[in-house]
């Protein structure tokens, strides 16, 4: 495989910020985005003036970056800017794109961001039942073929798949509670998270169904290893899109942590969990932690390079691997691969 | 079981939804490379020649996967829950992949299951319900068949 590298080692996350994390801010996400940002300038030991790149995803859940921008006081500064339209896949890919900016020299250093009211505002997840193009020239795209048979969410959609692999592979419901049990354990040691408290596996297979249970992130994941110069046996943790726990399994394989079939029984062994061979979702993922498109996932990788996770530190961590949403629905997907500076 | 909500087509699947509504089914096919696809698009996914074609399909294949779906995301099918919906891959071509009702007397318990499509006409649209194929299956049914009765729509449920 040729090397190709044009990024590594010349681009830096110098600071990330936050805010907590709620059911119902009560809070526009303009405010959100401010209070992030405003943070991560200071983390970074930068100023306001310092910045020179904004960068967001929304699915028209949030302020537009614009407003953003206008209300950081960064409207006469902003050397390049990139509003990227859409959710899971794209929160890694975005830093990418940030870091292709400054490794360019177009812009020195950036912001990237993402606010949304997630549960109190405009709710992921739900079905999707109408053409939000409208007119005959629009489309609802591909949806059209599944939505009149009761196929409306990305539940549903992720259901298909793991039903495929575990038909394949034999893999069961309690390897896909591992997943989420093992989350939760992470997020009792994360203050952040909205939900703390231990699950069991009884818990999880006691919990009512939703739904039962390609593209996927292979491609990314060697292009990822190539342009990084790494590959998976150097990779100290993972924090996976975990939307839902099959897709933590998916991206398991997909980015070569195990064989293709053998996810289930890799984290029911332990591998994933905080102090096994490649803990996963050290922050509790979406699944605890809280449904933030993905831009949490790279929080929690920064903090655990530096060896600031307090009781969920992972000992030794050099490289973190971040990933988006595996192209199960968009076809589309991205990652990201850190190490400690 | 038969819930369902209006198909919404657009100016490239028109042709599709029109042709369950005469009760045949169609891919599209490309006129320059010959290769069949589904779902259809305004030009050819394989070497973007425009307007393909329609194709007629058998209405025969094999079950990839399923999901039973036990929570309602649409208040159409509340009252059917749970309600199994089916992924085909169509007989013609490993790639035309097909979503559509699962009639039979449990879920389905096995991939590659053979199936046979029927047509379901509702108020003003028609969709399509998959079910295991017999010997006696042909392909070439083209009504509601055996399953009429308990597959008619209520008003309500359209």
């Amino acid at each position: 495989m040729t090397a190709f590298a044009p990024m590594r080692d010349r681009v830096a996350v110098l600071g990330v910020g936050r805010t907590a994390m709620w059911k119902n801010s009560g809070r526009t996400t303009l405010a959100l985005a401010l209070q992030a940002i405003a943070a991560a300038i200071a983390d970074a030991g930068l100023t306001i003036g310092d910045i020179d790149g904004i960068a967001t995803h929304h699915a028209t859940d949030c302020a537009p970056i614009h407003e953003v921008a206008g209300a950081l006081g960064l409207t006469g500064q902003v050397r390049w800017f990139h509003e990227e339209l859409g959710g899971g896949s794209k929160a890694p890919v975005l830093v990418g794109d940030a870091a292709m900016a400054i490794a360019t020299g177009v812009a020195t250093n950036v912001v990237v961001f993402r606010a949304l009211n997630g549960r109190s505002g405009m709710r992921m997840g739900a079905g999707t039942t109408s053409n939000s193009s409208g007119g005959r020239s629009g489309s609802m795209g591909d949806m059209q073929y599944q939505v009149p048979y009761g196929v409306l969410a990305p539940v549903q959609a992720y259901a298909f798949a793991a039903r495929m692999h575990m038909n394949r592979f034999g893999t069961t419901e309690v390897q896909l509670g591992t997943v989420a049990v093992q989350q939760r354990s992470n997020a009792g040691l994360n203050p952040f998270a909205l939900m703390r408290d231990p699950i069991t596996l009884e818990d999880h297979l006691g919990s009512p169904w939703i739904a039962e249970p390609s593209a996927t992130s292979a491609l990314v994941a060697s292009e990822l290893y190539r342009r990084a110069g790494m590959g998976p046996t150097e990779i100290d943790i993972a924090e996976l899109y975990d939307a839902f726990s099959f897709t933590v399994l998916l991206q398991l394989e997909d980015y070569g942590f195990c064989a293709k079939g053998e996810s289930g029984p890799f984290v029911e062994s332990g591998a994933t969990a905080l102090n096994g061979a490649l803990p996963v979702n050290t922050h509790g993922g979406f699944l605890s932690e809280g449904y933030v498109h993905g831009i949490n996932h790279l929080a929690e990788a920064v903090e655990q390079l530096r060896g600031e996770a307090d009781a969920r530190q992972v000992e030794g961590c050099e490289t973190a691997l971040v990933s988006a949403q595996p192209g199960f629905i968009t076809g589309l997907s991205s990652a990201v691969l850190m190490r400690r500076a | 079981m038969s819930a369902a909500i209006r198909p919404i087509p657009d100016l490239d699947s028109a042709p599709f939804w029109e042709g369950l509504r005469r009760h045949e089914l169609l891919v599209q096919r490309c006129e320059s490379c010959g290769v069949l696809q589904f779902p259809f698009r305004p030009a050819c996914v394989s070497c973007l020649a425009s307007s393909p074609t329609t194709h007629p399909v058998s209405g025969r294949g094999t079950l990839l996967s399923w999901v039973v779906t036990h929570r309602a995301f649409h208040p159409a099918f509340s009252e059917y829950l749970p309600y199994t919906t089916a992924l085909v891959r169509l007989a013609e071509q490993d790639d035309l992949l097909m979503y559509g009702t699962w009639i039979d007397v449990e879920p389905p318990q096995a991939e590659g299951v053979a199936v046979i499509a029927r047509f379901v006409d509702h108020d003003g649209f028609t969709l399509l319900e998959w079910s295991p194929r017999r010997d006696d299956d042909t392909g070439e049914r083209r009504e509601a068949g055996g399953g009429a009765a308990r597959s008619r729509p209520r008003s309500s449920s359209v």
